[in-house]
């Protein structure tokens, strides 16, 4: 009964929102409202398992002295401490905000633009490959560059638009044709669940141990 | 919500700056520091918003005030998944789990195929550009939706895999399709590259205008 039920709450939820966007009277007494407000209350209260994780792996980094448990430490402090200071002043408080565009965004941004130079080397590694689909990924994604900045106006007038026509047609066609793939593998696992053939989601949770 | 750069705040963000760019020399202590730094006040950002925006004016507003008692359902059903962390009872924490793939497949099945059906019923609509003022046929939009038709059923006969590649009516097709998509994946690549160098870009900015006052920047 420890997986079958837990099965049966997986089908009564699927049918149920299926039941209130078909249905005129599903429609009629709001079933979909009701039912995204419950799965948002029920996910905000459960997020904190983010944060509960991170915390028992630095803790445990912290009590066995691991390599760089410093750094352990100064995560917790920032989690722990930016969070009570959040929770205490309000999203919106004064030193919350100041800490989040002074510190936060700095860092995301930073963090994020490295991946620049990781990407141009992961480019140049592509064009030792010397193949055809190679040669073509860099020459498409060559010419999207230097139709997207002023230096490839610059140097030819024809760069924007041939960006625009791979972005508008190959482009848009490629990523269609993965999305209507990846729609019809959706169609067919959600099938599957809703069958009760497919029950990976009820297992794992909380390793070997669980019964 | 407006932001002014003071002297204090411009010399934070440089230093964290400088220490995630640490990084492009070696892997270093600064550069651990400033990544460490970040996980945490990006989760404790995550956790303030969550309380701030749901859990709160759940129970404040909804529960207390408004007297909806029945959420405490799903806040015992959100609950559950601590469970996990019980090796005796963490079989509880399937039915958190339980209830959000339910609604996932639910929302799947009942919100989906309008979203697919539009995208296929424009892929496969007419192809010849009219123009509105001769009525006329517009021989260069005509010429791309006729290239798109065939850049789509090209990438998505790469995907077919109920016949074998060998045979000749469908080889040529998924092999022409496996360069429509490598043309395809280039271009996200490159608008990807752009997206990062504009991020850079936004540090020098931020170094030279905000910290450095350098004029004319």
């Amino acid at each position: 009964m420890r997986k079958e039920l837990p099965l049966l709450v997986t089908i009564l939820t699927g049918l149920f929102v299926i039941f209130g966007h078909d249905f005129a009277i599903g429609e009629k007494w709001q079933l979909i409202n009701a039912m995204d407000k419950w799965q948002t209350i029920s996910q905000a209260f459960a997020l904190l398992i983010g944060a509960v994780n991170l915390t028992r792996i630095h803790v445990n980094h912290i009590r066995r002295r691991k390599a760089g448990y410093i750094f352990s430490l100064l995560l917790l402090v920032a989690l722990w401490g930016y969070t009570a200071l959040g929770v205490v002043e309000g999203y919106k408080g004064q030193n919350f905000r100041w800490l989040y565009n002074a510190l936060l965004v700095q860092l995301d941004s930073t963090i994020f633009s490295l991946l620049a130079f990781y990407i141009a080397t992961a480019a140049y590694r592509a064009f030792r490959i010397r193949t055809v689909e190679a040669t073509l990924l860099l020459v498409s994604a060559a010419i999207v560059m230097l139709g997207r900045a002023p230096i490839g106006e610059a140097i030819w007038k024809g760069f924007p638009d041939w960006a625009n026509w791979i972005m508008r047609f190959p482009n848009t066609a490629a990523m269609r044709a993965v999305l209507i793939g990846a729609y019809l593998g959706s169609f067919v696992t959600v099938l599957r669940i809703l069958l009760g053939i497919e029950r990976a989601h009820l297992g794992g949770v909380g390793g070997a141990g669980m019964k | 919500m407006t932001w002014t750069w003071t002297p204090t705040a411009a010399w934070v963000g440089a230093i964290a700056t400088f220490a995630c760019l640490s990084y492009l020399w070696a892997e270093n202590p600064v550069f651990r520091a400033a990544e460490h730094l970040f996980v945490g006040l990006a989760t404790g950002f995550g956790v303030v918003g969550n309380w701030d925006q749901y859990i709160k004016p759940t129970i404040q507003t909804d529960i207390l005030k408004d007297g909806k008692f029945i959420y405490i359902v799903p806040i015992v059903i959100g609950l559950l998944i601590y469970f996990q962390y019980f090796p005796k009872m963490s079989w509880l924490a399937r039915y958190p789990m339980s209830f959000w793939v339910g609604y996932g497949v639910g929302y799947t099945l009942a919100f989906q195929p309008a979203v697919l059906m539009k995208q296929i019923v424009d892929s496969y609509g007419s192809k010849f550009a009219v123009s509105a003022k001769g009525g006329g046929i517009i021989f260069t939009q005509t010429l791309n939706n006729i290239l798109f038709w065939v850049f789509l059923l090209t990438a998505l006969s790469y995907f077919f895999f109920t016949v074998k590649r060998e045979n000749k009516l469908l080889g040529w097709p998924a092999w022409f399709g496996r360069w429509v998509i490598m043309v395809g994946l280039g271009a996200a690549f490159g608008n990807t590259v752009m997206a990062r160098i504009s991020l850079f870009i936004g540090r020098l900015q931020f170094l030279f205008r905000d910290w450095l006052h350098v004029p004319g920047m």
